[in-house]
């Protein structure tokens, strides 16, 4: 025998159930009365239900625009960190479907090879001057240009202490400019390298000597890991921290704890990576797989610079939408997302922003705020990036935005442009005043894919009604109400005397 | 002719007709609870298997599951079919909260495996609720299993789970030194604790190379652990990384201070390459808002409060009064053994830390707060030597009580008793600051001394004691022996009164893994939890071991 629930709770039920269906039997009938000929237009108001609906699908796909700064005033370190940052998080939600960003997709790069590390060079020259001028903030930033070509192009450097130089130096410029977390990073990351190096006082405050210092213990008592390197063809020739070790498959038993670069070549094929040693004695497998690369350079088009040049003045509204539209069509994207950021006082405020394509809506979601050293950089970015995911799918209407203007002294909450149904009576008269100093504009969202239902028109003249709807509603309501009374007389015979419980099944 | 429209209004209006008396009749909308069994065994490898259903294990003929409700030792109802069924069905089960599933395989012997699921509770609005439930032998040791979903292939696999480390950035988060803290809902509240690069001597200083800020919950139901800082709640309102302690530390304590907040005091830090203790103190609010859970105790002039001295390796003891008592450890510029204790008031916006002598510095040694619920009795520990010696704490300072049967350091107690008339049994122990322990126990109370009364069957000291809730045995885990190697088994005492004849069960099981230093706590599936903990020369683990005593559910008698 099925347990029934507990009797009250079948008896609410029952009522509720009887309720309902009499009041929708008796609208069917009055329906019946009134429109004879409501179907027609009932069904353009469906169809137009489901031209709104967004239909279940496909991930949508996502193209974000690089990280921006307003008038590009913010220093090309922030913004491209925070860039990183979030295209990483973004990628991994999966409510969407993150397109390769324009670089990646016109397979550029930066100048490789040989150029490359002459540049290089050319930074980490720049980047002493700085530093020994007092310029950090500048400085940090040719030292880090200086790290990421060189780490582009590890298979041409000929002098690996270039590379721990300009560790060393990139964690003193960072640290002079107050990014404590990434001069501490850097500092770590040569300490790995070079545990045994004696940093000049004049350069390196004490705290970063600190930091080394208790690095090089970590390193020491960790000893060393022991790494074996293969690829799917024997004879590769390995190189770790700028030493050439051997040929694949080949096994290394004196590789210290943390980060090492580890160069891999055969023939024309080449293999960069930073590892991660965990010492300790611990054995770890690298398995390289040699990927192509593409050298080509191309020129991001036209319409892609203007819309970058754009949306950096921070006023933009329906302007923008031409290039919008190119550059949906060029990456065949369903939502475009950017994010632009401005100083705020002892903080950075980003904007974010997600323009879906098919209607040309445009949401701006709500700020979020970064610290000027950016030490809250993950938890912050981890918001940005559910803003903009969440509203991809969504749009929020109360967050749509027609015109934008990002007033550089304090990053406004959008404009809201729905109008509000009600306006409050407001009796207090300082409520009244504020009312009057802050008028509110209602601009209508423009929505191409809504269409107004047309009225319809009566078959019969107002005079003539049809009875044939009003009896059949009647009718049914009757046999409903008459059906759930008999089953409610059953069930309460059937449960008999009966406790309140539950069912368990368990399976193994 | 009658319009397409027509047509479909009169269709739905019979179908309506025919679901009345359906509904009337109630139709299948009964509660229900769903239960999903898998199973481990020993396999001859060290995680053993897991597998979906169960393991073949010998002798098996019966699945016996009852419903309980621990609290009040009732058991609800019951049923055993052939194991070969695969399936019970079970109805009419009355409605309730504090309930558990038990599940018992038995062999023709008794039982040899068994599981539950966690408490829940079912009420006349519930409709559906479903547990996954692990089996594993009985008295024996098994690793934590928790179902993963494989990047790539989409495959869901049983593995043994570890601790959180998606938003951590070290390269290892296994540990020693770290608490294990049951929550008011079922789980288990990791927090802290550090890597060392050698096994620490029982009340010496450790030699931590690393600690970590980290605060992980283990939920028993799912197999879990989940950082704090970057579970559920903490994605949805945007504040990954946030819910993190403020001075990484370990050697601390956590001392639950009633509706899941936790007050951490003291411990180690890291700094030039040694081990430094702190005097800072937070609050874990699990409560709070996602952000804002870890917290800073501030006194009245809103300034966040610490210890009068900085101390790790101490003790930590809750009086009724809602204060926190934490006596002696390690401290100072060089690592000294503390003589002092502290009363720490948690009032908000006015705490505070009053200082008082003991009357020996004493670091390794067992409090146990007595009947008054206003005093704590510390024995034990060391200072230089190994101590026998014991005083009670209180807010009137520190007074001299009875000797120990013998030296011990890091021995296990638990306070017997009822009002009026109790006894302190004390277990095992180390006999020496560099060596030796002892498996004995005695009875003893404060103002009459002690009274050896038996011996375990192996000597431990540091080991971990936990009562079983039904059958009120005491359930000893783990420890040191003489020649400070990890004891891996465990024992059971049990006893009438408060000085009859003591019964010893055990050793039973062995763990998988050497973890000496792991945390542990009881969960309320009944299994007890060992996390973390290190062998010699190996990295501290981060990984956990359940414990699966036997300690069924049975009614008192009339």
């Amino acid at each position: 025998m099925k347990v029934m629930p507990g009797r009250a709770g079948g008896l609410w039920a029952v009522v509720a159930a009887v309720c309902l269906m009499l009041v929708s039997g008796s609208a069917w009938a009055d329906e019946g009365a009134d429109g004879a000929d409501g179907g027609d237009n009932g069904e353009e108001a469906q169809e137009a239900e489901e031209e709104r609906a967004v239909p279940a699908g496909p991930t949508p796909r996502l193209f974000l625009l690089p990280v921006d700064s307003l008038r590009g005033e913010l220093s090309s370190l922030v913004v491209e960190r925070v860039n990183e940052s979030t295209r990483r998080r973004v990628d991994t939600e999966r409510n969407s479907e993150l397109l390769p960003s324009m670089t990646q997709i016109l397979g550029a790069t930066d100048a490789g090879g040989e150029a490359a590390l002459v540049l290089a060079e050319e930074q980490y020259t720049s980047g002493i001057g700085l530093l020994n001028a007092g310029q950090y903030d500048r400085a940090a930033e040719a030292f880090q240009r200086a790290v990421d070509l060189i780490e582009a192009n590890l298979e041409g450097l000929r002098n690996f202490g270039i590379l721990t130089d300009a560790l060393s130096n990139l964690a003193a410029a960072y640290f002079h400019s107050g990014y404590d977390l990434d001069a501490r990073q850097y500092m770590q990351r040569f300490a790995q390298l070079v545990p045994d190096a004696t940093l000049d006082p004049e350069i390196y405050p004490e705290e970063l000597r600190e930091i080394y210092d208790d690095e090089v213990d970590r390193v020491t008592r960790a000893e060393t890991g022991i790494l074996h390197i293969s690829t799917p063809r024997p004879g590769a020739i390995v190189t770790i921290d700028g030493v050439m070790r051997g040929e694949t498959p080949l096994t290394v038993d004196d590789v210290g704890f943390g980060h090492h670069y580890l160069v891999v070549v055969q023939g024309e094929d080449v293999h960069r990576e930073v590892i991660r040693v965990r010492a300790r004695g611990q054995e770890e497998e690298i398995e390289v797989t040699f990927e192509a690369e593409e050298d080509v350079e191309a020129e991001v088009p036209a319409f892609f610079s203007s819309l970058q040049e754009s949306l950096r003045t921070g006023r933009f509204g329906e302007g923008v939408a031409p290039h919008l539209a190119e550059l949906v069509a060029f990456t065949d994207a369903d939502y475009v997302a950017w994010v632009l950021m401005v100083r705020d006082g002892p903080r950075y405020i980003a904007a974010p922003f997600v323009y879906r394509a098919r209607d040309g809506m445009l949401v701006q979601g709500e700020n979020v705020d970064f610290n000027m050293d950016l030490s809250n950089l993950r938890s912050r970015v981890d918001r940005l990036s559910l803003i903009i995911t969440g509203a991809v799918g969504r749009m929020p209407e109360d967050r749509a935005v027609v015109e934008v203007d990002l007033d550089p002294e304090v990053v406004e909450e959008p404009v809201v442009v729905a109008e509000p149904e009600e306006q409050p009576v407001e009796e207090d008269p300082d409520a009244v005043a504020r009312a009057e100093d802050e008028p509110r504009e209602a601009l209508p969202v423009p929505d191409p894919t809504r269409t107004e239902p047309t009225r319809p028109l009566p078959d019969d003249p107002p005079g003539e009604r049809s009875n044939t709807m009003r009896y059949l509603g009647w009718g049914g309501a009757a046999a409903l109400a008459g059906g759930l009374v008999a089953g409610t007389v059953i069930m309460i015979v059937r449960s008999g005397s009966s406790e309140p419980g539950f069912e368990a099944e368990v399976e193994w | 002719m009658v319009s397409g429209s027509l047509v479909r209004r009169l269709s739905v209006l019979m179908a309506l007709c025919l679901a009345g008396p359906l509904l009337g009749c109630g139709g299948d909308d009964s509660s229900k609870l769903s239960v999903n069994l898998y199973g481990w065994h020993d396999d001859g490898t060290p995680d053993g298997a897991f597998v979906q259903g169960l393991p073949d294990y010998p002798g098996a003929e019966l699945m016996r599951v009852r419903v309980t409700r621990p609290s009040t030792r009732e058991v609800l109802t019951e049923q055993t079919v052939p194991l070969s069924d695969r399936r019970i069905a079970m109805d009419s089960i009355p409605l309730g909260q504090d309930l558990r599933m038990d599940f018992e395989v038995r062999s023709a012997t008794g039982t040899i495996a068994g599981g539950s699921t966690p408490l829940f509770s079912f009420g006349s609005t519930s409709r559906y609720r479903a547990f996954r439930a692990m089996i594993s032998p009985v008295n024996e040791f098994a690793p934590v299993g928790s179902m993963v979903r494989v990047t790539g292939t989409g495959e869901d696999r049983l593995v043994p789970s570890r601790l959180d480390r998606r938003e951590l950035a070290a390269d290892w988060i296994g540990r020693v030194g770290h608490t294990a803290t049951p929550t008011e809902d079922g789980q288990v509240l990791i927090v802290g604790g550090g890597l060392v690069n050698a096994a620490p001597l029982p009340g010496s200083q450790p030699p931590l190379t690393e600690v970590f800020d980290d605060i992980q919950l283990f939920d028993p139901a799912t197999g879990y652990f989940t950082e704090l800082a970057g579970d559920d709640a903490a994605r949805q309102t945007g504040t990954v990384g946030a819910d993190r302690l403020q001075t990484g530390r370990a050697y601390h304590s956590v001392t639950p201070l009633g509706g899941d907040r936790f007050l951490v005091v003291g411990g180690f830090r890291v700094a030039g390459g040694t081990s430094v203790a702190t005097g800072t103190i937070e609050l874990i609010d699990l409560n709070a808002a996602p952000g804002t859970r870890v917290q800073v105790l501030v006194d009245s002039s809103g300034s966040a409060m610490s210890l009068n001295s900085s101390r790790a390796m101490h003790s930590a003891t809750r009086l009724e009064s809602g204060a926190v008592i934490v006596a002696g450890g390690r401290g100072g510029s060089s690592g000294q053994v503390l003589n002092s204790f502290e009363i720490i008031q948690t009032h908000p916006q006015n705490a505070h830390a009053t200082q008082f002598p003991m009357s020996t510095a004493r670091v390794g040694h067992a409090a146990v707060l007595l009947e008054d619920g206003e005093s704590v009795w510390v024995l034990g520990g060391s200072n230089d030597d190994v101590l026998q010696s014991t005083e009670v704490l209180s807010s009137q300072g520190s007074a001299t009580a009875s000797d120990l049967d013998r030296p011990r350091l890091e021995p296990a107690v638990y306070l017997l008793g009822a009002s009026g008339s109790f006894n302190a049994l004390v277990v095992g122990g180390m006999t020496g600051v560099s060596g030796g322990a002892t498996g004995t126990y005695a009875f003893g109370r404060p103002d009459s001394g002690f009274t050896s009364t038996g011996q375990l069957s192996e000597a431990r000291g540091g080991a971990t004691l936990v009562e079983l809730p039904q059958s009120r045995r005491l359930l000893i885990l783990g420890g040191l022996d003489s020649n400070g190697d990890f004891v891996r088994s465990a024992e059971v005492l049990t006893f009438q009164g408060l000085q009859a004849a003591m019964g010893l069960d055990g050793p039973f099981g062995t763990t998988r893994y050497e973890r000496a230093g792991f945390a542990a706590a009881l969960t309320d599936t009944g299994r007890v939890l060992l996390v973390g903990g290190k062998a010699p020369g190996e990295a501290a683990r981060d990984d956990a071991e359940f414990y699966n005593p036997r300690d069924p559910v049975v009614p008192p008698r009339q």
